[in-house]
């Protein structure tokens, strides 16, 4: 054993301490070394003289009588459990006036508790405020006019489920623009689109009914609004086997598709005239 | 008087002066220690049902003020973990020991609680290492090595010799502890 390990382990040597490190060996290389005597000698009487003047605390002469009176006076239920807090209720009547005097540390413990509150509920503001925003937020478009005409042309009506609402809440409006009495039935949803679609028949006197749908979606959810402003000015085009125009009308778009070809649409286009 | 009351009030009777003595040597200040001993023994009278066994109620008791403390200082965002610089400066020489009280406790105060703790316990010479390390939560060989950095501290801030030259050597989250009161600059013996 060495001078370093001898001293550091007579150090923490305590009698009657059954965890206390064992000091034979310690105690031997001491006995041998002059050097260690005396550090180990010197050492004792530091312990011995910080352990004095950590004992000589003089302790307030009155300081267990308010103790009891303290506790007599205290009522156990009102000790916050939570935090272990003082709460108690002190009758002020009972009990000597400095023990009536605030606590420090509880109520120091107290302002933090109310401290941690508020900030735990600012907190909890702001992460509900974001995710607030984030349900409310408009999607940004992911769709194009192309993309939402094909789904809707592809999905069997019978398939459709009624529609209810758009998921932002935009208000499902007929066009102004159009002629909408062949609408006369409710708007359908196709598949999982934020879209609602109105399947219509209407007879033609210059020929076979005029078949079609109307597709509504609310202009945020496409990439390409059109820019025309309404069915007349609408551009048109093709789509598998219809002939569709599109056009934005405030915050919805119209996509109109007919059966029938051109012809078909025009005069679609002439009715709502 | 009910049985818990009557126990709590002879709890107060035998340990309120070493529970004062620890808190005013883990606080540094007189009044902080007056009220941590109140509050100790206030939460005792709360949490009286949790003591399962009344021998160890002594422990209990510090264990509640140490933990009212800790709470406290948290608090206040003064809780430090901080590394002792391991000391191997040269053998205190005896003749010089001529600290007073305001001194030991100015350098125990620069000290994080972590290492102050079982500074003082062993010191009381109340507590077991077993004690001291139920009371802190840790395992007694972290105790015990805690408590040889402590003392080497200490006896390195001391003691004549290293005083002058020793600050300069510690750790600046030693001495300016946010874990600690401010500590003042040792006088030159």
């Amino acid at each position: 054993m060495n001078c370093q390990t001898a001293r550091q382990t007579l150090e923490l040597v305590r009698p009657h301490d059954a965890d206390a490190p064992a000091s034979d060996e310690a105690e031997r290389h001491v006995h041998d070394c002059l050097d260690c005597q005396t550090a180990v000698r010197t050492q004792r009487e530091l312990d011995e003289k910080i352990g004095g003047i950590f004992r000589d605390v003089t302790v307030p002469a009155d300081l267990k009588e308010r103790l009891l009176a303290g506790i007599a006076s205290a009522q156990p239920a009102a000790i916050d459990e939570s935090s272990g807090s003082q709460v108690c209720v002190v009758a002020e009547d009972r009990v000597p006036a400095r023990i009536v005097a605030p606590v420090r540390v509880s109520r120091r413990l107290w302002l933090n508790k109310y401290v941690l509150r508020i900030s735990a509920g600012v907190a909890a503001s702001l992460v509900g405020g974001f995710c607030l925003w984030l349900a409310v937020r408009p999607a940004p478009p992911t769709l194009t006019l192309d993309e939402v005409t094909t789904q809707v042309l592809d999905t069997a009506p019978t398939a459709m489920p009624r529609f209810t609402s758009f998921r932002r809440g935009t208000e499902l409006k007929l066009p102004a623009t159009m002629d909408v009495s062949p609408l006369g039935g409710a708007a359908l949803q196709a598949g999982d689109l934020d879209a609602a679609v109105y399947v219509f028949k209407m007879s033609n006197r210059a020929g076979p009914p005029i078949e079609g749908r109307l597709i509504v979606i609310p202009a945020a959810a496409l990439i390409d609004p059109p820019t025309a402003v309404s069915f007349l000015a609408g551009p048109t085009s093709y789509k598998a086997t219809y002939c569709t125009t599109a056009w934005t009308e405030g915050k919805l778009v119209y996509i109109c598709c007919t059966t029938g070809g051109e012809t078909v649409l025009q005069r679609l286009k002439r009715l709502s005239v | 008087m009910d049985s818990s009351a009557s126990k709590l009030a002879d709890l107060v009777e035998r340990y309120y002066a070493l529970l004062y003595r620890y808190a005013c040597r883990l606080t540094g200040c007189e009044a902080d220690a007056e009220d941590l001993t109140q509050h100790a023994f206030l939460t005792a009278q709360a949490k009286w049902h949790q003591l399962q066994d009344e021998s160890k109620a002594k422990s209990w008791l510090f264990t509640i003020a140490r933990n009212a403390y800790l709470k406290e200082l948290r608090g206040t965002c003064r809780i430090v973990t901080a590394e002792l610089d391991e000391f191997s400066g040269p053998a205190p020489d005896s003749g010089r020991f001529d600290f007073d009280s305001e001194q030991l406790q100015t350098v125990l105060n620069s000290l994080p609680e972590e290492f102050r703790t079982p500074l003082i316990l062993f010191y009381f010479e109340e507590f077991s290492y077993r004690d001291i390390a139920e009371q802190m939560d840790v395992p007694v060989g972290t105790v015990m090595s805690r408590l040889a950095r402590a003392k080497a501290y200490l006896r390195q801030r001391l003691t004549a010799p290293a005083a002058a030259t020793i600050a300069h050597r510690l750790p600046a989250a030693t001495l300016s502890g946010a874990g600690s009161r401010a500590a003042a600059p040792m006088r030159a013996p």
